[in-house]
């Protein structure tokens, strides 16, 4: 079972909520995926649209709530934002991103290694998104993070584990649990970052805007589940030497002796 | 009066209204938002006894779909 500070989770997938076409398709979506963790947003409410609340079709006692800070560009704004989700969440639990460009959405790592520290000083459970940086790493962990999220690729980008390298080191090297996040366009790319060993994936966009988001929640829960059960497996070394799965003793002599 | 909302000038309905009397103006669901005044989180058991005053930054916030 997975373990993030004092709760357990049956499922190693996380949901992201971002850009469902509406919340019946993101319900049946998250049911079909098995997932018990998932994540939000916190925007201005739309004046125009008051009633529209995502929190009224979500079941709070089923899924663990992990709002996300993102649209924060420093450590300030994100820490403001972390005030507020709190406050609206009523859990400590925080995905901590800071990302100054929207270009690349790339996440600024002293900023958030400065956001983490203070958040957790104040209670917070926080799960930073950040680079595949193993030093990094080992920093929030050392500040109190209670996850890593290392990025695969750009985030929406469906590009797969790029930095399996990097997200390779810092499973090797983590004591807490190593959630692989964004880029993850495909179940078989969740499935890569469980048989390399992580704890858990993030997936949002690749679900999300498929032709048949709830088919493809339940694809990413079987590869979620298929690449855990692999590494607990235990997977073969990797060679460039070829080696015979079938017997090299009893071989047939005589006219059949090319098997030698 | 006019108090800055979610970014953009309001011109409330009286001087001096309550939080509570804004939400009500707008029909939103006091529990489903949190509400800023001025860079501070305004607990939801002082939103029908916090003035809002003229240029007050008021921010009304809540949870969308995200990742």
């Amino acid at each position: 079972m997975l373990k993030i500070s004092d709760t357990t989770f049956g499922s190693r997938l996380f949901l992201g909520t971002g850009k469902f076409s509406s919340a019946g398709v993101m319900k049946e979506a998250m049911e079909a995926s098995g997932t018990e963790m998932i994540t939000v947003a916190l925007r201005r409410v739309d004046l125009d649209n008051p009633e529209d609340d995502i929190m009224s079709v979500l079941d709070r006692q089923r899924y663990t709530f992990l709002p996300n800070t993102s649209g924060a560009r420093d450590s300030k704004e994100a820490i403001r934002l972390a005030h507020l989700a709190r406050a609206a969440s009523g859990t400590p639990w925080l995905k901590l991103e800071v990302t100054p460009d929207p270009r690349t959405l790339l996440p600024d790592p002293a900023e958030t290694l400065i956001a983490t520290e203070q958040l957790v000083k104040e209670g917070f459970i926080v799960l930073p998104y950040m680079n595949a940086d193993p030093v990094l790493a080992l920093r929030l962990q050392d500040v109190g993070a209670a996850a890593v999220m290392p990025l695969g690729s750009p985030i929406g980008t469906n590009q797969g584990i790029l930095t399996a390298f990097q997200v390779e080191i810092i499973i090797e090297q983590a004591r807490v649990p190593v959630v692989v996040d964004a880029g993850i366009g495909a179940p078989s790319h969740a499935a890569l970052a469980m048989e390399m060993g992580a704890d858990a994936v993030l997936v949002n966009t690749a679900i999300s805007i498929a032709k048949d988001p709830v088919a493809m929640a339940r694809a990413f829960g079987q590869a979620v589940e298929a690449g855990r059960t692999a590494f607990e497996a235990g997977m073969g070394r990797r060679t460039s030497q070829a080696s015979a799965s079938s017997p090299e003793s009893g071989k047939l002599e005589n006219d059949l002796g090319f098997l030698n | 009066m006019t108090i800055h909302l979610n970014g953009k000038p309001y011109q409330t309905v009286g001087s001096e209204p309550k939080i509570s009397q804004i939400l009500n103006e707008l029909q939103i669901d006091p529990t489903s938002v949190v509400v800023e005044l001025n860079s501070g989180i305004i607990a939801p058991d002082r939103f029908s006894d916090t003035l809002l005053k003229q240029d007050d930054r008021l921010e009304l916030i809540r949870f969308v779909g995200g990742g």
